[in-house]
């Protein structure tokens, strides 16, 4: 079969244009799938890899008060601790400059940095900090501002400044990515942190692990911690919760996977239908041909494979560039994510998912794709193939042509009634290009409305929020002095200061959400009008309330089954249990990650329980201007009277600053959604580039007989330029229905999966008419190829095709 | 003329001396469907063609005769009706099998060459063989290397086919059909495309090829061509006119003949029977089609004489029809072999030659001649 395989690799050599057409629309979808499936698998491989390998605390739990190293070591006799580790955390305020702005920094400590046990810090430069002047700074917040070992850092300590050298940087398991959140992690000894007022010797924080761990015996175990500790006159402050396995950032990044993956999926099949158009096209051509290999001798099964091979190599060089440049982009794309989450990555490796997959991808679906038009090609009869193409005839004379044939007849002028009838000729051809061109359409607008929604929803959660900073003192503070030297500040509209206390939710008796950092009990003036959550069961406070009512999230009442008018119990660690009735459900549009679960409760009703009357932790900020920059103004000349009067400021964040978090954490995700958009809609154009230029072979004869009769160039170019003009419109009109209906499915489902969000759901309007603009481009673009092609047949060739 | 020396010799089995059928079709049809209808592209063709013999389908466009040539070639396939070419039964047959088949037991030439444009001419002509996995590989390109040189096309060999002229892509192809040596070779309108002189090579490349053994058929609207073959087959609307009557009244319009053809009666006789006796009434127009016929005169001693003997395609009884007298002289079958005659009365001849006064005319000066040549003879004898 030497002869054949010559003819299939001249097919494949001499016609370029069409090789490289088929193997790039694979490649793209073949790309998409290593690149995402490539990133998707290393990135929670190693995101878990690298959590696993530091020796996550299964609890960190955090005190009220510092107490002896002796206190907490007691604690291994509970049942089921495995071992416990102390450590302190404080906050301070740091600049790297004297003319620089003071900035918030969270300052650690470990008894003993080279005999760790739990979330083990590595020292990735320098030392350890051994004398009360060293200083370590944690990797990313060096990479972030810039700082390198020997450089100095001032710390504002007790009114004064106090510069120390960077001796060391250490890598820290769990920090905040500095992009989300401006907060500097630093290392010092235990002398070091005197000077931050924790007592040496003492500790305010540890980790513990549990043996066998399960998600409830690590509660449990919590639980009798908290009572030990209890019985000391030990106070709890927080209890968080790790997996031991998994990275906790790992179930959203699953979720990002998961959309990803599946438009991977959508490129491939895209790409697919464009192998279907091309070797639809590649057969129609050769129709002449197969009919001669037929007459010659030539079986089905050697027709088949001539155009299977085809098929299969377009596969092959489609896997030759996807599969080297999808390792490289998913390697790429992988680090930015690992190093956002402190994890080093520097090595190249291939996801065995991936290129599975991307094999399977680039072989079957051009094999699966190119079988259908194959199969017809090689069983069409030898008079069949060799009989004269290009003088239609086959246009049916079912209902809908005739009703083309009228609407074309009254309303366009002849040439482009033509176009009108010529794009309804063959009807599967039609419905395959449709099929790309309105996924494409619709994943465009299903994007565009997902990031319209995400605006929406953000816009709605700031508007709801009348507030303009926030500033979290270290220790609770009292309201009457706060507030009033909050008056003081030009520009400072009114100020509100709010209770929170770390609480334990019980139903009936059951151990509901352990406080820690997703749960904390708010206190909010009845009157205030900082703030409401959205109520979407039962009611917000009423004025003047003060009873045992709490709002919590509709999430933990779904969970749980807690209706509006239930009983909960409240456990306040040192300050005992109370009975509180839910009155309402509220949503907080993001859940997990750094976003704080809160339970609301009227201030006067929390002021009773703990008797903490006129007292607060938490300033909420109306200025009077809301530009950022007045604002960020504000919230630094706050900071620095607070300072000055002693009140010790832990950390505080402007709603602008806050908003352009949540944009950023949004934008991520909705590029690469539009990025895989934009590829489809690549590909949508070469399919109906593919399905024209099918079109132009088929119409020879006519298009001579066109010329016989005196078409000029321009008409003829008019009548395939029309009809990829009205295979785009047709595909924008089919496509926006299909998106509205479908968008808001989407934007609920991808809300959930990436966000953890319930989106306010807005159809992006303005992007239907960015679409007509772009499919018109694409159907002009797609079809100017073809068209010229038309042009260029002379009668003679055309009259002679056979 | 050229030598094929490698060629198989087919006088073994279906040699040019051989009168067993190539190719039978029996009572075949042919419908096609369209949009405007059904449409009956072939009516009951019954057509022999015997080993060896170089055959000629001639008829207009729209005639069938392609669709002719397909069934043979079994690119199509009959509504209804047989189709036997050297023993297969290719109307039974699906298209598989049927390409199966085609590769090497038929040769098929093209109006327009079709030759694969991707590969050059030699690799043209391998294709077959490669196809029907005959010849190793050696072989393969050394008969493609004979067959290329046969046609006088060695030196292109390594040529493209858009690189060659018409009239050699033409022999180009020839060679094609010949790679597998098959008994049988199709080709529909062959000199369509082609110049007088190129057209005059072809086909002498035909004629050695049937002298080699070769069965040879080609569709034609060339009549010039068609009268250099063996037999010439006329089709006209899908039927084909009977042919001793198309060489008999050469005259007759397709359309004339055909509606003959409805009209003529075949019959046969014995060896040395009767079938006109001088003296007595007669009112058909009798036209030869299979044996021969002697035309005898008494002679004085009562003896008779053969003094003309008419083989298929020609005719008698045209004299008593113009001269309106009884028959003049007596006509036999020959008394080695027995004949086929077809007869039209006159009355339906009438009808005819009232259609085509040139026909008349002709029969008329040749019942005028034999008359005369008649009389002579007889004054001869006296």
């Amino acid at each position: 079969m030497s002869v054949i395989w010559y003819k299939i690799w001249f097919d494949l050599w001499h016609n370029k244009t069409r090789t490289l057409l088929a193997v790039l629309s694979i490649a793209a979808g073949v790309f998409a799938v290593g690149a995402i499936f490539g990133m998707s698998e290393l990135l929670i491989t190693n995101m878990n890899e690298s959590h696993r390998a530091v020796l996550p605390t299964h609890i960190d739990v955090g005190l009220t008060r510092y107490v002896d190293e002796d206190v907490i070591l007691s604690l291994r006799e509970v049942p089921g601790v495995e071992n416990v580790e102390p450590y302190n955390s404080a906050t301070a305020l740091y600049k790297l400059h004297p003319e620089d702005e003071w900035r918030q920094a969270v300052v650690q400590m470990r008894p003993d940095f080279e005999t760790q046990k739990y979330e083990l810090l590595q020292l990735r430069g320098g030392q350890w900090p051994g004398t009360k002047n060293d200083l370590a700074i944690e990797r990313m917040a060096a990479q972030f501002l810039g700082v390198e070992i020997g450089d100095s850092v001032i710390f504002k300590i007790n009114d004064q400044e106090r510069t120390l050298p960077v001796t060391g940087l250490i890598r820290h398991p769990f920090v905040p990515p500095p992009q989300f959140m401006d907060l500097a992690f630093f290392f010092m000894n235990g002398e070091g942190m005197e000077r931050l007022n924790v007592p040496e010797g003492k500790f305010g924080a540890f980790y513990v692990r549990v043996t066998p761990y399960s998600y409830d015996h690590a509660r449990e175990v919590a639980s009798a911690i908290k009572d030990k500790l209890a019985k000391q006159g030990v106070g709890v402050g927080s209890f968080v919760y790790g997996d031991p396995e998994e990275h906790w950032g790992s179930s959203m990044m699953d979720g990002f996977a998961l959309v990803q993956k599946l438009l991977a999926m959508i490129c491939v099949v895209v790409g697919a239908i464009l192998i279907y158009n091309t070797l639809s096209n590649l057969i129609t051509q050769q129709m002449n041909q197969i009919g001669i290999l037929k007459a010659i001798g030539g079986r089905t099964s050697t027709i088949i494979g001539i155009y299977l091979v085809n098929a299969l190599v377009y596969g092959i060089l489609a896997l030759a560039i996807a599969l080297p440049l999808g390792a490289v982009v998913a390697t790429s794309v992988t680090r930015i994510f690992l190093n956002l989450y402190n994890i080093d990555y520097n090595q190249f490796e291939l996801s065995s998912q991936a290129v599975t997959f991307q094999v399977i991808s680039a072989l079957a679906a051009p094999l699966l794709a190119g079988l259908p038009p194959v199969l017809h090609g090689a069983r069409i009869s030898v008079r069949q193939a060799i009989a004269s193409y290009g003088l239609g005839g086959d246009f049916r004379s079912g209902r809908l042509d005739r009703l083309v044939d009228a609407f074309g007849q009254r309303w366009l002028s002849t040439q482009y009634a033509t176009a009108l009838g010529n794009m309804f000729r063959h009807r599967g051809r039609l419905l395959l290009t449709q099929l790309v061109l309105i996924t494409a359409g619709g994943s465009f607008l299903m994007v565009m409305s997902l990031a319209s929604s995400a605006t929406f929803t953000l816009d709605n959660l700031f508007g709801r929020r009348h507030f303009d900073t926030t500033i979290q003192f270290e220790s609770i503070q009292r309201a009457e002095r706060v507030q009033a030297l909050a008056a003081t500040v030009p520009g400072v509209d009114k100020a509100e200061l709010r209770l929170v206390q770390a609480a334990t939710l019980f139903v009936e008796g059951q151990l509901v959400k352990e406080a820690g950092i997703g749960s904390s009990l708010q206190g909010i003036p009845t009157g205030s009008d900082f703030s409401s959550p959205l109520i979407v069961a039962g009611r917000w406070f009423t004025p003047g309330e003060n009873g045992r009512a709490v709002v919590i999230t509709r999430q933990t009442a779904e969970d749980n089954r807690i209706q509006v008018g239930d009983t909960v119990i409240l456990d306040l660690g040192e300050l005992g249990k109370d009975e509180w009735q839910v009155v309402g459900f509220y949503d907080p549009v993001f859940v997990g990650g750094f976003n704080q679960d809160t339970i609301f409760a009227p201030l006067e009703a929390l002021y009773q329980t703990t008797k903490k009357y006129g007292q607060g932790s938490m300033l909420y900020v109306r200025t009077t201007s809301h530009e950022p920059a007045f604002t960020a103004e504000v919230t630094k000349q706050l900071k620095e009277m607070y300072d000055r009067h002693g009140l010790k400021v832990a950390m505080s964040e402007t709603q602008a600053d806050s908003r352009s978090t949540a944009d950023w954490q949004f934008a991520i995700v909705i590029w690469m959604m539009l990025a895989l958009a934009i590829i489809v809609a690549l590909v949508g154009g070469l399919a109906l580039m593919g399905a024209l230029s099918i079109g132009v072979i088929e119409r020879t004869k006519e298009i001579g007989v066109l010329r016989a009769v005196g078409a000029r160039s321009r008409s003829i170019l008019g009548i395939f330029v029309m009809e990829g003009l009205l295979q785009g419109i047709l595909s924008w009109l089919i496509a926006m229905p299909v998106s509205f209906l479908a968008s808001p499915i989407l934007a609920n489902a991808l809300g959930k999966a990436m966000f953890g969000a319930t989106l306010d759901y807005q159809y992006n309007w303005s992007a239907v008419t960015t679409w007509l603009v772009t499919v018109l481009v694409i159907s002009i673009v797609a079809s100017i190829l073809p068209a010229r092609r038309a042009t260029r047949i002379s009668v003679r060739d055309s009259l002679a095709y056979a | 003329m050229f030598t094929i020396p490698f060629f198989k010799n087919n006088d073994s089995k279906n040699g040019a001396n051989d009168h067993s059928q190539m190719i039978d079709l029996r009572s075949v049809d042919k419908y096609y469907q369209s949009a405007a209808g059904d449409y009956h592209a072939l009516k009951s063709i019954d057509l022999c063609i015997r080993a060896g013999e170089f055959v000629s389908i001639i008829g207009k466009s729209g005639s069938g005769k392609s669709t002719l040539l397909n069934m043979i070639a079994g690119i199509d396939r009959p509504t209804t009706g047989e189709v036997w070419v050297n023993g297969t039964a290719v109307h039974t047959m699906d298209e598989n099998q049927m390409a199966i088949w085609r590769g090497t037991n038929l040769g098929i030439i093209f109006q327009f060459f079709q030759l694969l444009p991707a590969l050059n001419l030699l690799q043209n002509v391998i294709l077959p063989m490669d196809l029907a996995g005959k010849y190793s590989k050696r072989e393969r390109r050394q008969r493609a290397e004979h067959l290329l040189e046969l046609v006088g096309l060695s030196e292109h060999r390594h040529k493209l086919p858009s690189m060659i002229s018409g009239g050699q892509q033409q022999r180009a192809a020839i060679a094609r059909a010949l790679a597998n040596d098959p008994p049988v070779l199709i080709a529909d309108e062959p000199t369509g495309n082609l110049d007088s002189k190129t057209a005059e090579s072809v086909f002498s490349l035909f004629n050695d090829l049937v002298t080699q053994g070769k069965t040879v058929i080609i569709v034609t609207h060339d009549s010039g061509l068609a009268k250099r073959t063996h037999r010439t087959a006329l089709i006209a609307d899908g039927e084909i006119v009977n042919e001793y009557l198309a060489k008999a009244l050469p005259t007759l319009t397709p359309a004339q003949l055909l509606s003959a053809t409805h009209k003529v009666k075949a019959r046969q006789y014995e060896a040395g029977s009767m079938i006109l006796t001088e003296g007595k009434d007669n009112d058909k127009f009798y036209i030869v089609s299979k044996g021969t016929v002697e035309v005898v005169l008494p002679r004085p001693n009562q003896s008779d004489v053969v003094i003309l003997q008419l083989g298929p395609g020609k005719y008698f009884g045209e004299i008593a029809f113009f001269h309106n007298s009884k028959s003049n002289a007596s006509v036999r079958a020959s008394e080695s072999s027995p004949a086929e005659v077809l007869a039209i009365h006159y009355d339906q001849l009438n009808g005819l030659l009232s259609e085509s006064e040139v026909t008349r005319e002709a029969l008329s000066q040749a019942a005028d001649r034999h008359q005369q040549e008649n009389t002579e003879f007889r004054e001869v004898q006296a």
